[in-house]
């Protein structure tokens, strides 16, 4: 049974291997590489890959769970795997492997119920793992053994640190979107307006800064319009050609109440 | 016009909807793939663990017993 323990360390190394690949999918999936035309990934792909490789990344843990508890040299019971710091052997890094598989669980039930939960609580439990990725990490290197000469099994955690600092620094640079200054919010250019409407606008709400303000012409405000009414027509029209489309009242609507019906059961 | 009577497509409509199979399979072969690779490294993580470990990378084992169940 000597190959079973080393068959669980190769299937934990690879499991956190898979986990670092699906939190690199993860955290990708709302940049360039999938809003970059010439990439040619679309957002459905680096989805589905993501849910995918989670699952084969949940058999690796089980797989390793189950060798860990069948192996003889640890001496584990089921109840150690799930409850932190109840292991007989090597506790801290044993926690820390404990915390990780019930972080892992509890996402992976999250999203098999997210039609029924609210996004709130399925998005906070997603983003536990952010925080079950170190926790694997620092399982990984506590169950390193320093003494004997497998140490380069380091590589694996070493491996996916550099993978999640590359996608998180990806992440950070890949601008989703251009930051508009407080100060320039709810602004809209005269060329802007000129590009839509084919004019400038007659009155604009007041500048925001002093500057802007004494570089614009100064604003000709037009005088009230009266609406033409039964009473007054005449003094009006030469007030309504200055703007006849923009000011010309609202027809009121004629509301006709339906009759009845009577074949109504 | 199609003989059932309906629409035939656009031609992007059939493009899109290539272009949307070739990505389903993209899916697919990755997932396949990516399992495939997993399943051979962790074979090869085994075989190098077992090869290079000693006595004291295995818990509760002395030397002795490390060499008879070796």
């Amino acid at each position: 049974m000597l190959q079973l323990w080393f068959v669980s360390r190769a299937l934990g190394a690879m499991a956190l291997l898979l986990l670092s690949l699906v939190i690199v999918l993860g955290v990708l999936h709302n940049t360039s590489v999938v809003k970059n035309a010439d990439l040619g990934l679309p957002r459905f792909v680096l989805v589905a890959l993501h849910r995918n490789l989670s699952l084969i990344c949940v058999v690796f843990i089980a797989l390793h769970v189950v060798t860990v508890i069948v192996t003889d040299y640890v001496h584990l019971r089921v109840v150690d795997v799930f409850v932190p710091g109840i292991a007989p052997f090597n506790p801290v890094a044993a926690t820390f492997g404990t915390v990780a598989t019930d972080l892992v669980i509890a996402i992976v039930v999250t999203s098999m119920l997210r039609s029924r939960l609210s996004r709130r609580v399925w998005f906070w439990v997603h983003w536990t793992s952010y925080l079950c990725w170190p926790v694997s990490v620092v399982h990984a290197v506590l169950n390193a053994s320093f003494r004997g000469t497998t140490w380069w099994t380091l590589a694996v955690p070493l491996l996916s640190m550099v993978a999640i600092v590359v996608a998180l620094v990806y992440r950070r640079r890949d601008r989703r979107r251009v930051g508009v200054p407080l100060s320039e919010r709810g602004h809209v250019s005269e060329e802007a307006i000129r590009a839509v409407t084919g004019e400038l606008p007659v009155a604009r709400p007041a500048a925001a800064s002093a500057p802007d303000r004494q570089a614009e012409a100064p604003t000709e405000l037009l005088p009230p319009v009266r609406h033409a009414g039964p009473r007054d027509g005449a003094g009006v029209d030469a007030e309504t050609e200055v703007l006849p489309a923009a000011v010309a009242p609202a027809r009121r609507r004629r509301v006709v109440p339906l009759a009845p019906r009577s074949d109504r059961r | 016009m199609v003989a059932d009577g309906t629409r035939a497509p656009s031609t992007r409509a059939r493009q899109k909807r290539a272009q949307h199979e070739t990505n389903k399979r993209l899916i697919v072969e990755t997932t396949a793939w990516i399992a495939a690779v997993a399943a051979a490294l962790t074979v090869g993580l085994e075989a190098g663990i077992s090869a290079s470990a000693t006595a004291p990378d295995v818990p509760h084992v002395t030397p002795v017993e490390y060499q008879y169940s070796r």
